[in-house]
C-alpha cells in the first residue's frame, strides 16, 4: 500500500500550520469584539447624559443640539449605532426629530462617503444606515448599487433602503419593477418592502394590475389587500379566470373584502374553485356581521370540504339569532355536513356558557339555547356538559 | 498476514482521510456562504418582518409522548413567538404519562370531537381535540399512540396553513427563529421546499420561562463533546450541503416544510425512527423526478435549542436510534437514488457520500482499527507509519472542528469568551480519545438492532430545562 512517510510530515505540517491560522484568526476576532465592546461602552457612559437629553426632549418643540464636543468617527458609529435603533423603534414626529439630528451630526454625509467604498459589506452598512435615515440624497445611488448587485439576499437590504428613502412613488415603482423582473413568486416579500415607503402606494399597485408580468399583477393584487375598493372590481374580474392560482386567489379575495359584491357574486365566491376563496368567504361575512350574506353561508356549510364547511358553520353562528336558527335548520335537515352544524351548535353554546360574563352574553347565550330546544328539545346532557 | 493487516488498516486510514477531505471541501463551501449570511443576518429588518402581515402564516406541529416535564415551558415559547399569524398543534401520541392532562389544566382546555381533522394522510386513531377560544392559537390532538411521524401527519391533518413547522417538545426556539426562515422562505417561496434551523445545546445555558437567557457552554463531559459535534455538524456541514443544494436532512427538533410538497410525498413515513431524513430524501426524489425546480436549505440564524443527553446510556440509545434510522434510509431510498445522473447532486455526491462515509463507515472504522490492534499485536516495527496515521487524523479531525468554530467566530459569535474556544478546542481534541469511537460503536449496534427488527425507540428520559439549575 501506498504510504511516503516524508509527504505524510509535510502533510501534518500543513494541518498545524493551518490550525493555527484558523485559531489565531478566532483569538484575533474575539479580541478585536472584546476591544470594541470596551471602547463602546465608555463611549456610552461618557454620553450617558448626552443620551438622557436625547430622550427627554424627544416630545420638545426645539430640535435636538448635537454634542459641544466633535465626535471621532468611532463615536460616530456609536452614536449612528444608537440613533439608527431608535428611529427603527419609533415613528412621526419623534422619528423626524432623530432623523434631523443624524444630519446635524454629519452621519449622513459620513453614509453617502461609505456608499461609495469597494467594500460590499460597508456599503451594505450605508445603505441599511441610510434608509434608516430617509435619506432622499441616496436614492439614486442606491437604485445603481441595486442594479449592480448580485441577485442573492442583499439585493433586499438595499431595495429596503430605497423604498424608506423614496420621494416619489416612481422611485418604489422602478424597485418593485426591477425585483419583479426575475418572477420568482415572492409578490409578498415585494410588497413587504414596498410598504416601507412613507408615501400612498394605492395608485402603483392599481396600475400593476393592468402589466403583462404577472409577477406585478400579484405584487398589486397583494399590495391592495389593506385597501379594498369596490371601484377596482371591473379591473379585478378578469383576473378571477386566471391559470395562475396567486392571481385567480388573490383578487377574489380583494373583491370578497371590499364587500361590494351581489349576493349572486358572493355566491360564486363561495362555489370558486380554489378551498381558500370559499375559506376566505366565511370567514370574512362571519368576522363583518353582514346578515344579507347568510344564503351564502348556507351553501358554505354543505361544501364538500370539511374546513369550508366548519367555518361557514361557524360564521352562521356568529350571525346572531337568525344565522342561529339557519345553523339548527341544517342541523336536523338531511342535507350534507348536517353532523358539522350539529357540533358546531354544541360548540358555540359550549364555549358562550364558559365565557359568560356579562348579562348582555347571558341573555344571548338563554335565546340561543332557547332556540336550540325549539329544534332539539331539551337536552340534560348538553345542559349538564355546559 | 502481517502485511495483509497492516495493508487493510492503512485502506482503513486512507478511508477516514478520506471522509475528512470531502468534509473540507464542505466546509470550503461553508466559508463561501458565511460572508453571505453574516450581511442578511446583520441588515434584514426581522423586527419589522415579525410585525407584518405580508408574512406566511405557519403551523408549528409538536409531537408529543411523555412530555409532561417540559410541555408547558416548551408549547408558552411557542405561543410567545414573534411570529405576525402561526397556530401551535401540540400532538399527544399516546403518552403513558399526563401530558395531556397538564395541558388540560393549564390553558383550561375543553374536549371536542375530532371531526374538523381532515384524513389527508392515514394516521392512528384520534381520540379528540382540546381547544380554548382564549388561546386561539393552540391546538391540542390527543391520538393513539403511532410514532413521531404519525403525529406529525396527525398535525399535518388539523393544520390550516400552507407551511408546517416541525418541533421537538424538548427544544426551545428563539423568539426570532422562525421569523429568520420565513424571511429566507419569502425570497423564494418556488423553490425553497424545506428550510432547517440551526440546532444548539442549551445544556449550562440560563432559561427563564421558556427562554435562554444566557449563553453558557455546558459544564458536563457529554454536553459539551455534543456541543462541538453540533457545531461542525450544522455550520462547518449543512451551510455548504446547503450551498450545493445536497442537504440530506433538516432536523427533526427544527425546520419548515412546504406542506403541499409533503403531502405530495405521503407525509411522514412512521414506524422507524430517521424520518426527519426521510423526508427529506423524498422530497429531493419528487421535485427531481418531476423536473421541478427547489431547493432544501438551511438557515443558521434560526436557532432552536435542545437539551443533550447528558448519560451514556440516553445517548448511546439515541445514536443507535440515528444508526437504525439511516441505514433504514439507505436500504428504502438511497439505493435507488445513488450515482443516477438524473438525481444531480443528491445522486452523485450526497447519496453515495452518505452510503459510503456514513452508513458503511462503522464497518470500515471497526474493522480497520482492529487489524491495526492485530498488526501491532504480532509485530511492532510499523509504529511510526501508524503514529504519523494517526496523527493526521486527529489534526485533521480538528481542523474540522476549528473550521467550524471560525464560522461561528465570523457570523454568530454565540460563545465570546476567549477561554470558550480552548475549552472547545480541548474539547474537540479529546473526541478522538474514546467518544468517537463509542459513536461509531453505537451506530453499529444500531445497524444489529435494525437487522433483529427492533422498532423501539430505546431509553428517552426527558429533563426539566432547569435541571443543570437544580443540580448545582
Amino acid at each position: 500500500m501506498f504510504f511516503n512517510l516524508e509527504a505524510a510530515f509535510y502533510v501534518i505540517y500543513v494541518l498545524a500550520g493551518l490550525m493555527t491560522i484558523m485559531s489565531s484568526i478566532i483569538i484575533g476576532i474575539k479580541v478585536k469584539k472584546k476591544r470594541t465592546h470596551k471602547k463602546t461602552e465608555k463611549v456610552m457612559q461618557e454620553h450617558e447624559s448626552y443620551f438622557k437629553y436625547v430622550t427627554q426632549q424627544l416630545d420638545a418643540k426645539e430640535s435636538l443640539h448635537v454634542p459641544k464636543a466633535e465626535l471621532t468617527t468611532f463615536e460616530k458609529k456609536v452614536f449612528q449605532r444608537e440613533l439608527v435603533e431608535r428611529i427603527e423603534r419609533l415613528s412621526g414626529a419623534q422619528r423626524e426629530k432623530l432623523i434631523q439630528l443624524c444630519k446635524d451630526l454629519g452621519l449622513i454625509e459620513f453614509n453617502l462617503k461609505r456608499l461609495k467604498s469597494g467594500r460590499h459589506y460597508v456599503r451594505l452598512e450605508a445603505a441599511y444606515n441610510l434608509g434608516a435615515m430617509r435619506c432622499a440624497e441616496a436614492v439614486p445611488t442606491l437604485c445603481k448599487m441595486l442594479y449592480k448587485n448580485k441577485k442573492d439576499s442583499t439585493r433586499f437590504i438595499i431595495a429596503r433602503s430605497i423604498a424608506q428613502t423614496a420621494t416619489s412613488t416612481g422611485q418604489v415603482n422602478d424597485m418593485i419593477h426591477y425585483l419583479a423582473k426575475d418572477q420568482e413568486n415572492n409578490y409578498q416579500l415585494i410588497v413587504d418592502i414596498a410598504q416601507e415607503s412613507d408615501l400612498d402606494l394605492h395608485a402603483p399597485f392599481i396600475s400593476l394590475l393592468k402589466e403583462p408580468n404577472p409577477e406585478l399583477t400579484k405584487v398589486g393584487l397583494f399590495g391592495l389587500r389593506d385597501q379594498p375598493d369596490s371601484e377596482m372590481h371591473s379591473i379585478l374580474r378578469p383576473h378571477l379566470n386566471s391559470n395562475d392560482y396567486d392571481i385567480r386567489m388573490n383578487a377574489a379575495k380583494l373583491m370578497v373584502a371590499s364587500g361590494g359584491s351581489s349576493l349572486q357574486e358572493m355566491e360564486q365566491f363561495m362555489k370558486f374553485k380554489d378551498e381558500e376563496v370559499r375559506l376566505f368567504t366565511a370567514e370574512w361575512i362571519g368576522q363583518t356581521g353582514v346578515k344579507k350574506y347568510q344564503e351564502v353561508l348556507e351553501l358554505g356549510v354543505q361544501d364538500e370540504n370539511k374546513q369550508v364547511a366548519r367555518k361557514s358553520a361557524k360564521s352562521l353562528s356568529q350571525l346572531g339569532d337568525s344565522g342561529f336558527r339557519t345553523l339548527c335548520k341544517l342541523a336536523v335537515s338531511n342535507l350534507r355536513n348536517g353532523t358539522i352544524a350539529f357540533e358546531m351548535i354544541h360548540e358555540y353554546l359550549k364555549e358562550s356558557a364558559a365565557g359568560y360574563s356579562t348579562n348582555r352574553k347571558v341573555a344571548d347565550y338563554h335565546r340561543k339555547l332557547s332556540i336550540y330546544e325549539t329544534y332539539f328539545g331539551k337536552d340534560q346532557e348538553l345542559i349538564d356538559a355546559m | 498476514m502481517r502485511e495483509i493487516l497492516l495493508g487493510y488498516g492503512i485502506f482503513a486510514m486512507y478511508y477516514v482521510l478520506t471522509i475528512n477531505t470531502i468534509y473540507f471541501g464542505i466546509i470550503l463551501f461553508s466559508f463561501k456562504e458565511i460572508s453571505k449570511i453574516l450581511k442578511s443576518t446583520t441588515f434584514s429588518k426581522y423586527k419589522s418582518l415579525s410585525g407584518s402581515n405580508n408574512v406566511p402564516p405557519i403551523s408549528i406541529l409538536v409531537p408529543a409522548f411523555n412530555e409532561e416535564l417540559t410541555i408547558i415551558e416548551n408549547v408558552r415559547s411557542l405561543l410567545a413567538l414573534h411570529y405576525p399569524k402561526h397556530e401551535v398543534i401540540v400532538v399527544n401520541d399516546g403518552s403513558s404519562d399526563d401530558t395531556v392532562g397538564v395541558l388540560i389544566k393549564e390553558f383550561e382546555l375543553q374536549y371536542y370531537k375530532p371531526t374538523s381533522i381532515k384524513d389527508v394522510i392515514k394516521t392512528a386513531k384520534v381520540r379528540g381535540l382540546y381547544y380554548n377560544p382564549d388561546y386561539p392559537n393552540l391546538y391540542v390532538v390527543d391520538k393513539e399512540n403511532g410514532g413521531k411521524a404519525d403525529s406529525l401527519n396527525a398535525g399535518i391533518n388539523l393544520s390550516s396553513y400552507p407551511l408546517i413547522s416541525s418541533i421537538d417538545a424538548d427544544s426551545l426556539l428563539e423568539e426570532d427563529a422562525l421569523i429568520r426562515i420565513a424571511r429566507m422562505y419569502m425570497e423564494k417561496p418556488e423553490e425553497y421546499v424545506a428550510i432547517g434551523g440551526n440546532v444548539r445545546i442549551a445544556n449550562g445555558c440560563k432559561i427563564e420561562n421558556g427562554v435562554v437567557k444566557n449563553v453558557k457552554l455546558p459544564k458536563k463531559l457529554l454536553p459539551m463533546w455534543q456541543l462541538v459535534e453540533y457545531m461542525k455538524a450544522f455550520l462547518g456541514g449543512r451551510i455548504g450541503w446547503s450551498s450545493v443544494n445536497g442537504l440530506i436532512i433538516v432536523s427533526g427538533a427544527f425546520g419548515v416544510f412546504r406542506k403541499d410538497y409533503v403531502v405530495e410525498v405521503g407525509g411522514y413515513r412512521g414506524g422507524y425512527p430517521g424520518e426527519d431524513m426521510n423526508i427529506i430524501i423524498k422530497l429531493h426524489r419528487h421535485m427531481l423526478e418531476n423536473n421541478l425546480p427547489y431547493k432544501v436549505a438551511f438557515c443558521p440564524d434560526a436557532v432552536c435549542w435542545t437539551q443533550a443527553p447528558d448519560t451514556f446510556k440516553i445517548l448511546g440509545s439515541q445514536r443507535k436510534r440515528w444508526g437504525r434510522g439511516n441505514l433504514k434510509n439507505m436500504i428504502e431510498e438511497g439505493r435507488f437514488m445513488f450515482m443516477r445522473p438524473k438525481y444531480k447532486i443528491m445522486g452523485w455526491l450526497t447519496i453515495p457520500y452518505n452510503i459510503i462515509f456514513e452508513t458503511l463507515s462503522p464497518y470500515f472504522r471497526i474493522t480497520g482499527l482492529l487489524a491495526l490492534i492485530g498488526y501491532a499485536l504480532m509485530d511492532m516495527s510499523g509504529w511510526k507509519i501508524l503514529l504519523v496515521f494517526s496523527l493526521i487524523n486527529i489534526l485533521y479531525g480538528t481542523l474540522l472542528g476549528i473550521g467550524s468554530m471560525l464560522l461561528e467566530e465570523i457570523a454568530f459569535q454565540r460563545y465570546p469568551r476567549i477561554r470558550d474556544f480552548f475549552k472547545m478546542l480541548i474539547y474537540t481534541v479529546l473526541m478522538f480519545f474514546g467518544y468517537r469511537q463509542l459513536g461509531i460503536l453505537w451506530r453499529f449496534l444500531g445497524h444489529i438492532d435494525f437487522f433483529r427488527k427492533k422498532t423501539s425507540w430505546g431509553t428517552m428520559v426527558r429533563t426539566s430545562f432547569n435541571e443543570d439549575k437544580k443540580s448545582a
